[in-house]
């Protein structure tokens, strides 16, 4: 394995580690909306569960953003993409992840990080419930998923790397014929 | 030299405070012979309401309207100025409050909240107030704080939800675009809002029939527009007295306003919907003065600022609030006697 | 040039950057910044960030994973398959029968949504499946999953009505009565069509080859029986409880969650690998729909900040038309704005910009809000930026976008049939608010 691929390997392994993690934010998400309504009608609505609901569900989509982008699922109007050659697909991505997807990720790092810096200093809290819960946390989540989305793209230029040099890919960007199918990316597994 | 203004709002363009601001904003028109031209936005326009103080701090619209308590994550004293429950516990109605802000001391305080507390590069004024708002819409009457407490009740966010808790009350919170939706199908028993003209607008009439008015939580409130320091510190000095100036005459303005169109409002909600207006339970006031007294005094311990502007308030409060209750017996007499006369 | 120009240009960037094959979410954030920054300088990153946050502060939207998994969870266990397999069976002779299957189940679910991704996530988890491996035409069965999934916007709940009802100053719950017959009537039209189209050509929805038919009535009732028992349960749970008033929409997505996880355990189908799969494929679906959401989110807000909707809303007001002309030009405008732009900025950018010509024109409120209701449900079909096609394509990979497009502008021209019907008969939008409200 060369020094290209094995990066390439260590970066999807901790993109597809975040993922698994992440993923099980959704049973809390489940299980507090799901007590919600029913401590309702027993006893009385929690104080927290909305504020938790979304904050939850905001965690999961932005965390999850870097998975999904190793996985490929981040949708593209491919029809024409899937008609050129390997090589040219390869530096059309490799020149949008430099010159545009890098710059910006790196704004919304810094900036995200601002946001949630001044929000920790302050020890801001919401005003979506008489909970009022510190919001921080959830702006965190912004820097945070920036920082996993950059690392992520840098798996994904050296991909493209790899395909200019190879005139293949090393892995194919997945058809998401693998999302109904059971567990693919074990067999990938660095 | 012609300066143009966005105004990004916490509010839809069908609502009174944007069609107010927009009165607002041809009077400054034409105070200004047109050197100031105010661009008044829908909310969600270019930010969403809880986002439009940053949004004016960065510059990304040069001004923006909403509600200060919106603010009071960031700094709980915020709601002193904002939505002051119970005039702050401290007995002040929305004209009182205005006194205190104009004559009291507020605008200083409330200046200091900007630059100090909340930090932002901003400039507000408080231009139009609201209050007093409904205590709300109830599926089955309530007789006492015991009925109310066994209701699901729609709380505003924020110090006021959290002065109903303390009262024991079941608050739900839920997001006002849910309210209606989640009221016809059973999930709220009770829910509040603000006032007939605005209430009317949202259809709570649907799913509600008895309405009371006479509530604390937002005694007070007050709406105001933020513009950011840089851009207001380039306008010429006259422009930004006349600025103030119709900023003082909104006040007045939205004031008559309302009295008027909650009036009407409450008539079509009472003759054509068949709403029943009713009498907030006694015991209701005692409660929530106690219960606003016991979260101010641990909002107080906890912040030095929100202790400074209720502190102000208070000192206010103990010379102003004796002669005015006074005043206000005037008013509840001379009108009594009037609608008795009319019957 | 002015902003509203670059507006303009950001607009032609995207319909031809789109086409380039890099993540549209990425593509839209990219383009935001470029045009932004052209208009109005380094503001624009803050934009970002404020949209991106409202998003993630959306409580309503935390329906679309829990959607999600409950549907991949039924999908997994293989507990839905069977209700379309009974109604084939049930409908045996009967060319397109599964069509009838999705339209039936796509009215269940919008009345149990107020969204839109949830449902045509669902159905296409549910159904494409099912109608591969019965030869189906591909293009007719992704536009009737899109568009039947799309009406989960129209039929209430709706997200989308709750937004409109202060914007145009109607009581939502008028706007939610008055929807419901239009959203039906779009319903039955989208079915005709397909059993039409089936009729006509019979290799578009093959009926079961002779040798499947089941062996006796009884034998298609126990089917239809052990295919309804879960969907059933679920529908009671989860729709039960919002309809009968136990639940908001995103708490009842939990609690059919919360019922699918039982399903799965009590039809003994629940193992660690169907979980761990169920939740990582949950968090693939509900990024790649949530970010987008985001990311076009903060796009519109892009193009409103540059004052562009505005510019070619008032170049319409000058052309002084009579009222019924305007009122067709603005539903014209309304459903070209549709194409490039998702509702949301339509609603609450150039709705309030005609509404005083509406006013003045004494035109319905409540029927000009369902008019912009049915026009805006095109916005989902029209391709390039048709969020329903992408979400069909998350969980039905083995099908073409191209074929998605194809398939589901048929039925955009079946939405403006539609739209066509309730302008000439008002009554269609007007009648149930009116039974139900008047005193
Ligand atoms: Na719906
Ligand atoms: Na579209």
């Amino acid at each position: 394995m060369t020094g290209l691929e094995r990066a390439i390997r260590i970066i999807d392994a901790i993109s597809l580690w975040t993922g698994r993690i992440v993923a099980w934010l959704i049973l809390p998400l489940v299980a507090a909306m799901t007590y919600e309504v029913v401590i309702r009608y027993v006893w009385q609505p929690t104080q927290w569960a909305y504020d938790t609901s979304y904050m939850l569900y905001g965690a999961m989509f932005m965390l999850g953003a870097a998975y999904t982008l190793y996985r490929g699922a981040h949708i593209r109007t491919d029809f024409l993409y899937q008609k050129w050659p390997v090589r040219t697909q390869a530096i059309v991505d490799a020149l949008c992840y430099v010159f545009l997807f890098f710059p910006g990720m790196a704004v919304f790092l810094w900036l995200g990080g601002e946001f949630a810096w001044s929000s920790w200093l302050r020890e801001e809290r919401t005003v979506g419930s008489s909970w009022m819960p510190v919001i921080y946390p959830l702006k965190a989540v912004i820097p945070i998923a920036s920082a996993l989305l950059m690392l992520q793209g840098v798996s994904e230029l050296l991909k493209c790397v790899y395909a200019l040099r190879t005139g293949r890919w090393l892995v194919i960007h997945k058809t998401l014929e693998e999302l109904m199918t059971v567990i693919p990316e074990e067999k990938r597994e660095p | 030299q012609v300066s143009r203004m966005r105004m990004q709002t916490a509010v839809p363009a069908a609502a009174d405070e944007f069609k107010m601001l927009q009165k607002f904003s041809q009077r400054v028109d034409a105070m200004t012979n047109g050197r100031l031209k105010i661009e008044v936005l829908p909310d969600g326009a270019v930010v969403g309401a809880f986002e439009i103080l940053d949004a004016v701090d960065k510059g990304l619209v040069e001004s923006g309207f909403a509600w200060t308590h919106y603010w009071s994550g960031k700094s709980p004293a915020a709601m002193l100025f904002g939505s002051p429950s119970g005039g702050s516990g401290l007995g002040m109605d929305q004209l009182a409050w205005v006194s205190w802000f104009l004559e009291g001391g507020g605008k200083e305080l409330y200046q200091e909240l900007f630059e100090k507390q909340l930090k932002v590069n901003v400039v507000g004024f408080i231009l139009q107030p609201v209050g007093p708002e409904a205590l709300g819409w109830f599926k089955r009457p309530i007789r006492n704080m015991e009925d109310f407490k066994t209701r699901r009740f729609r709380t505003p966010p924020g110090i006021p939800g959290a002065i109903y808790k303390e009262m024991g009350v079941t608050a739900v919170a839920l997001p006002g675009a849910e309210i209606i939706p989640s009221a016809e199908r059973g999930v709220l028993d009770a829910a509040e809002w603000c006032c007939p003209v605005t209430d009317l607008a949202y259809g709570f009439q649907r799913a509600f029939k008895y309405y009371y008015l006479q509530g604390l939580h937002q005694n007070t409130v007050n709406g105001d527009v933020y513009i950011n320091k840089t851009f207001w510190n380039n306008l010429p000095k006259d422009v930004q007295a006349i600025f103030e100036g119709a900023a003082l005459a909104s006040l007045m303005e939205s004031t008559a306003y309302r009295i008027r169109a909650n009036a009407l409002a409450l008539i079509e909600l009472k003759t054509k919907y068949g709403v029943q207006v009713m009498e907030t339970p006694p015991d209701y006031f005692p409660a929530f003065m106690a219960a606003a007294r016991k979260v101010m005094e641990a909002n107080a311990a906890k912040d030095p600022f929100f202790k400074k502007v209720l502190d102000s308030q208070a000192k206010f409060a103990k010379d102003v609030v004796p002669y005015w209750v006074n005043i206000q017996k005037l008013n509840t007499s001379v009108a009594d006697a009037y609608l008795k006369g009319a019957k | 040039m002015s902003p509203e120009w670059i507006g303009v240009w950001m607009l032609a960037a995207l319909l031809s950057g789109i086409f380039v094959g890099f993540p549209i979410a990425f593509t839209l954030i990219i383009l935001g910044f470029l045009f932004g920054y052209a208009g109005f300088g380094d503001t624009v990153f803050y934009l970002m960030l404020y949209q991106f946050f409202s998003v993630m502060k959306e409580q309503t939207l935390a329906s679309v994973p829990l959607f999600v998994f409950m549907g991949l969870l039924l999908e997994q266990a293989g507990l839905l398959e069977r209700l379309f397999r009974a109604v084939q069976l049930a409908l045996a002779r009967l060319h397109g029968s599964l069509y009838i299957a999705v339209m039936f189940c796509a009215t269940i679910f919008a009345a149990a949504t107020g969204i839109v991704g949830a449902s045509v996530t669902l159905l296409g988890i549910m159904a494409a499946r099912s109608m591969d491996r019965s030869k189906y035409d591909v293009r007719l069965s992704a536009g009737i999953i899109t568009a039947g999934g799309t009406l989960g916007i129209l039929i209430p709940p709706s997200v989308m009505l709750v937004v409109m009802g202060p914007v145009i100053g109607v009581p939502v719950t008028d706007l939610f009565a008055a929807a419901i017959i239009p959203g039906l009537l779009l319903a039955a039209i989208y079915t005709v069509y397909a059993l039409v189209r089936c009729a006509i050509n019979p290799a578009l929805g093959p009926a079961l080859p002779e040798a499947e038919h089941a062996a006796s009535k009884m034998a298609i009732l126990k089917e239809f029986l052990q295919g309804l028992v879960p969907p059933a349960v679920l529908v009671l749970a989860s729709l039960g409880s919002i309809l009968f008033g136990f639940a908001t929409p995103t708490e009842g997505a939990a609690i059919g969650a919360t019922g699918s996880l039982l399903l799965t355990i009590v039809y003994r189908r629940m193992t660690r690998k169907l979980l761990y799969d169920s939740v990582l494929k949950t968090l693939e679906v509900s990024c790649l729909i949530l970010f987008l959401v985001a990311a076009s989110n903060f796009f519109g807000a892009v193009f409103s900040r540059l004052g562009t909707p505005e510019m070619m809303t008032r170049a319409l007001l000058d052309l002084q038309l009579s009222p019924w002309l305007l009122l067709i030009v603005v539903m014209a405008v309304i459903f070209l704005l549709a194409w490039p732009l998702e509702w949301v900025p339509i609603v609450l950018i150039f709705v309030p910009i005609m509404l005083p010509i509406i006013k003045e024109l004494k035109i319905d409120l409540t029927w000009f809000g369902i008019l912009v209701a049915v026009n805006l449900q095109t916005a989902w079909l029209s391709p390039p930026v048709a969020l329903s096609a992408y979400f069909l394509k998350g969980v039905a990979p083995q099908w073409q976008l191209a074929d998605i497009y194809k398939g589901m502008m048929q039925f955009m021209v079946l939405q403006l049939t539609g739209l066509v019907f309730v302008m000439i008969f008002p009554q269609l939008a007007l009648w149930l608010p009116g039974v139900l409200y008047t005193r």
